[in-house]
């Protein structure tokens, strides 16, 4: 779960100078691995609880190309296997007017993940 | 405790943001609310807790649960508070 999200996270970056900026706080040895409680402490200054939910939700929506839905294929194609899989169990349909089918809704998914949903 | 049942006309969006559920060790509460909208005018309060969603005891449903609880309900939505 932790790698998902900071697999998401990183993803949805605008660009190199924010990833730096991101990895030099949650890896100041450079040592090329992030600890849980750097992540936790990352989150905790940067972002309040609605905004990591948002920000799970702009890298999905970099993931699914922009569309307001991913699908299956998609989260296959971008995140390691086990990730993948943990999303696709998860995920609800999604039933917009756009739908197609396979369609899954992240949105749903990533403010579930905080225990934040807008309905 | 003030426990008052609201009956919300669909479609969504309902107009609330839901808080918490079991697997947060929270109680579902309404965390928010949108301005004028259907919950807003039917008298929820931000804060109060979600006791049952379509007459289905809410207390231990993870948040979830009660997210797919409350998108289930299409024409309409009953819900149980308290304040």
């Amino acid at each position: 779960m932790l790698s998902l999200l900071v697999n998401l996270l990183f993803l949805g970056c605008q660009g190199d100078s924010e990833f730096a900026r991101i990895m030099s706080i949650v890896d100041p040895n450079n040592s090329g691995a992030v600890t849980f409680q750097a992540f936790i402490d990352f989150m905790s200054r940067e972002t309040t609880d609605t905004d990591t939910a948002d920000q799970v939700i702009a890298s999905f929506k970099i993931l699914a190309a922009d569309k307001t839905f991913i699908t299956a294929e998609e989260l296959r194609r971008e995140l390691p296997p086990d990730q993948a899989e943990y999303c696709i169990a998860r995920m609800a349909p999604y039933t917009g007017p756009d739908a197609a089918p396979g369609a899954l809704d992240y949105m749903s998914f990533s403010t579930a993940l905080y225990g934040e949903s807008d309905l | 405790m003030n426990i008052y049942s609201v009956n919300l006309s669909g479609p969504a969006p309902w107009g609330f943001r839901l808080q918490g559920g079991k697997d947060f060790s929270m109680p579902l509460t309404v965390s928010r609310l949108t301005p004028g909208g259907k919950a807003a005018q039917a008298g929820v309060g931000v804060g109060d807790w979600v006791v049952s969603i379509s007459d289905t005891n809410a207390e231990d449903m993870t948040h979830v649960e009660a997210q797919n609880q409350i998108r289930a309900a299409t024409d309409s939505l009953t819900l149980t508070l308290s304040k």
